[in-house]
């Protein structure tokens, strides 16, 4: 295996963040526990991080469809038009 | 005849059959109305004159997304060569004996009013807003595809022609931007 076991909080806050997603790996997450094991401030940020992504999930509700609104489509109607009469010629 | 092409161009339908669904697409990733409305109308005019190179093998929408899709790239590529201000602090130590380790000023502290952050809340949800704009733009617009549209991290990288490493990168430094920011605005304050 050419990952090593022990690793840094740059890298164990980025699996963190992976985790979040679900994307990080088994050995990706041994790694992180260990880490977390041993250093308090990766811990800490392992469980805020946790709490974030349920905020996230609570205050972020995916966007519903957006539209122009008429007065835009008009504009738009209009430029569109006018870029047509050019290509026409 | 099997080669005849299947589809047609009408640029006089263009607004009224797929503008909207255009804006939809575009809105979701740039997150500002005025410039989803350029780049709709930019594709409209880069259409126009890439009609002639239209085969009619892909629906007029597909074929106008692909256009679209582009300028979201060129977009993409603009805000991400911008260096500056905008970028964000670093959390760990870059070099030394310390690197990898967490800058003493930029440690987590712990949070005095978690319970109440996973509850409906008006004002939580305007600080979250306000931290979220606060990324520079090229992190927002990666993070919130990631998080709010749940989209695949594959789909994310071919969209804006990034590795996934790249992307990992720019999750991680919104994120930890983003605790950082709570942490001040929300949490601690």
């Amino acid at each position: 295996m050419s990952k090593k076991i022990l690793i840094k909080c740059d890298e164990a806050t980025t699996i963190c963040d992976k985790n979040q997603y679900c994307e990080a790996s088994t050995f990706d997450k041994i790694r992180l526990s260990i880490h977390n094991f041993l250093c308090h401030r990766c811990k800490l940020y392992s469980e805020q991080n946790a709490t974030m992504t349920k905020l996230f999930k609570v205050h972020f509700k995916k966007t519903e469809e957006q539209h122009l609104c008429p007065s835009d489509k008009e504009k738009l109607q209009k430029a569109l038009e006018k870029e047509l009469s050019k290509t026409d010629k | 005849m099997s080669d005849q092409p299947k589809h047609t161009l009408d640029p006089n339908k263009w607004i009224s059959l797929h503008s909207d669904y255009m804006y939809n697409y575009t809105i979701t990733r740039v997150n500002k109305h005025e410039l989803a409305k350029d780049l709709v109308q930019e594709t409209f005019f880069s259409a126009l004159k890439a009609m002639k190179n239209f085969k009619g093998k892909a629906s007029e929408r597909t074929w106008l997304i692909s256009i679209l899709k582009r300028k979201i790239i060129d977009y993409y590529r603009k805000i991400n060569s911008k260096k500056g201000s905008a970028e964000i602090r670093m959390s760990f130590y870059e070099d030394g004996e310390s690197k990898g380790k967490w800058l003493e000023e930029r440690a987590p502290s712990n949070w005095e009013n978690e319970a109440d952050a996973t509850i409906e809340n008006l004002e939580l949800k305007s600080a979250i807003d306000l931290c979220v704009d606060k990324l520079p733009e090229k992190y927002r617009m990666v993070f919130l595809l990631k998080t709010v549209q749940n989209y695949e991290t594959e789909e994310i990288c071919n969209e804006l022609d990034i590795t996934s490493s790249n992307l990992w990168v720019i999750i991680h430094r919104a994120r930890v931007q983003l605790r950082a920011c709570l942490e001040g605005n929300w949490f601690n304050n």
